[in-house]
């Protein structure tokens, strides 16, 4: 199965570009939360973290999951 | 289609929803308006709608291909309403999980009878039957048609249950919140939204085509694996997994 | 048809007669009900709510865990000892097999719901109206959609490996129709007010009843087929 190659590297590419939009999403984030004072503007941000984080975790794993039981059966293909 | 241009489309796809993520958490965070009422806590408000509209988007997949499934008998079919399943499931867990953080600052309470919520919940736990027919059935021929009848039930009743929910939310009045999604969303939140519903769209639709790729060739390796098993002359054969 | 309706009828009555020789499931089903009241009395703080208040509601549940106790064995008697294929190999339509299972499933909740609303009115002083066909209408609907979804999926829950604790799980999230409107047309009519106030809450049940049955006719013969 030579042509699980074109598909494993765009996957590649596709979880990385998710990491990197998740370190995008979360880093000014946080900096901006440093300015306004009082902890009810502080705790709003948790709670919008807390949502994207949980969001980008579950569809993250999701992909990762795919992706490991494609290493798999490709590997049972291949033998 | 092909299983190579399947696989494309789901590569395709997959960057083109990438593009959009990253356009929209631009947006979330630095572009769109706070809004005056709720604060900052409404931005969660642009995953939790595509996240429900995906959930459902997703579980209408999973009842069409179960219905064509048992109308044809063909296995793509059952493929494709697993792999959606799967999707709803993951999406139907991230309205959960972002509606009670939004209703807890914006309504004081983590948890509201608000209908979509209720309904979003119900239908985790359809998900969840779906998932545990098919793994609790040994034959898979049979857990496939037992996953198949209980989407397509669950498809049939969730019209019925919406109406009930909605029903049930008019006899008891819950706290009066101003509803964001009105007509008189201001229009970059609109244009958020909408870029938001086309990301987690095509986010979706792209690990949606993926994990269908992939199980049709578990499927394929499972063939491979039984013929193997049965060419083999007699006294060779261990255990076949049916 | 009429021959259709007789096959119907034939496996109702196999089935119910299987139930008054051996009084299993009714006599579970029975003390199951009595006594998830007599909990219920002690469950409940008199001095701030009478559990009349809460009758309606309860009495749909009660309904709904015991319907879950009997549908959990419509199938296991013919699992047991293959009965099934013998049921299979007979010249009958696979709906027929399946409205005949319905049939008699909802005799048989029937008769249990009746002594629940029976039950409940003793222990707990309901005033029962003055008519009361709507309300005997009201469950009959309702039972007999509940039945419908819970014999397709009992015929499921029996092939599979976790059995009859996967049921609930597949019943309840389909069962909110049932039990808010249910549970509110009940109310009404126990409360005293006239029939009309129901007939919305009967016309949805009616609806969940025969999608439920429609799904159950065109959906039973995937599950039983080999």
């Amino acid at each position: 199965m030579k042509s699980s190659l074109p598909l494993l590297n765009p996957m590649r590419f596709l979880l990385s570009c998710l990491l990197a939009v998740i370190a995008l999403s979360l880093a000014p984030g946080l900096l901006e939360a440093q300015a306004p004072a009082g902890a009810r503007q502080m705790r709003h941000f948790w709670h919008v973290f807390a949502a994207f984080g949980i969001a980008w975790i579950l569809v993250f794993g999701w992909a990762v999951s795919i992706a490991r039981r494609l290493a798999r059966v490709e590997e049972k293909l291949n033998r | 289609m092909s299983l190579r241009s399947v696989r494309w489309a789901g590569a395709l796809l997959g960057f083109a929803g990438v593009a959009l993520t990253v356009l929209f958490h631009w947006q979330v965070f630095f572009w769109v308006p706070t809004e005056a009422s709720m604060g900052i806590v409404q931005r969660i408000f642009y995953i939790h709608l595509p996240a429900a509209w995906v959930a459902f988007f997703a579980f209408g997949i999973v009842a069409l291909c179960s219905a064509v499934y048992l109308w044809l008998g063909e296995e793509k079919l059952d493929h494709a309403a697993r792999s959606a399943a799967e999707g709803g499931m993951i999406f139907t867990t991230i309205v959960l999980t972002s509606g009670p953080l939004w209703a807890r600052l914006a309504w004081g309470t983590w948890w509201t009878w608000e209908p979509r919520l209720t309904l979003t919940l119900l239908l985790w736990f359809i998900y969840l039957g779906y998932f545990l027919v098919r793994s609790s059935t040994e034959n898979r021929e049979r857990s496939r048609k037992f996953a198949a009848v209980v989407g397509i039930v669950g498809a049939l009743n969730i019209p019925l249950i919406h109406m009930s929910v909605l029903w049930f939310r008019s006899l008891h009045p819950q706290p009066v919140v101003a509803r964001t999604d009105g007509p008189q969303l201001h229009p970059d939140m609109a244009t958020t939204v909408f870029t938001a519903l086309g990301a987690w769209t095509l986010v979706f639709l792209s690990l949606f085509l993926l994990r269908y790729g992939v199980a049709r060739m578990e499927a394929e390796a499972e063939r491979l694996e039984a013929a193997e098993a049965s060419a083999r002359p007699l006294g060779e054969q261990g255990v076949v997994t049916p | 048809m009429m021959r259709y309706l007789r096959q119907v009828l034939t496996i109702a009555g196999k089935d119910l007669r299987v139930e008054l020789r051996t009084r299993e499931r009714v006599a579970a089903m029975g003390a199951f009900v009595v006594l998830t009241a007599v909990l219920l009395n002690y469950a409940v703080d008199r001095t701030v709510i009478h559990p009349r208040e809460l009758a309606a509601g309860m009495i749909w549940i009660v309904i709904t865990l015991a319907g879950l106790l009997g549908l959990g064995r419509t199938f296991e008697l013919e699992k047991e000892d293959g009965a099934l294929e013998g049921l299979l190999v007979a010249p009958v339509p696979r709906d027929a097999l399946y409205l005949g299972k319905v049939l008699a499933n909802a005799a048989l909740l029937g008769a249990i719901a009746a002594l629940t609303l029976g039950v409940f009115a003793l222990f707990f002083q309901l005033t029962l109206p003055r008519n009361p066909l709507p309300l005997i209408g009201v469950i009959l609907v309702g039972t007999v959609g509940f039945v419908a979804l819970g014999t397709l999926f009992s015929g499921i829950t029996a092939g599979s490996r976790m059995g009859e604790t996967l049921l609930p799980i597949l019943l309840f999230p389909l069962l909110v129709p049932l039990i808010t409107f249910g549970a509110s047309a009940t109310a009404s009519l126990l409360a005293g007010f006239p029939p009309e106030e129901a007939v919305y809450s009967l016309r949805v049940l009616a609806a969940f009843t025969l999608v439920a049955l429609t799904a159950g006719v065109g959906l039973f013969r995937f599950i039983v087929e080999d």
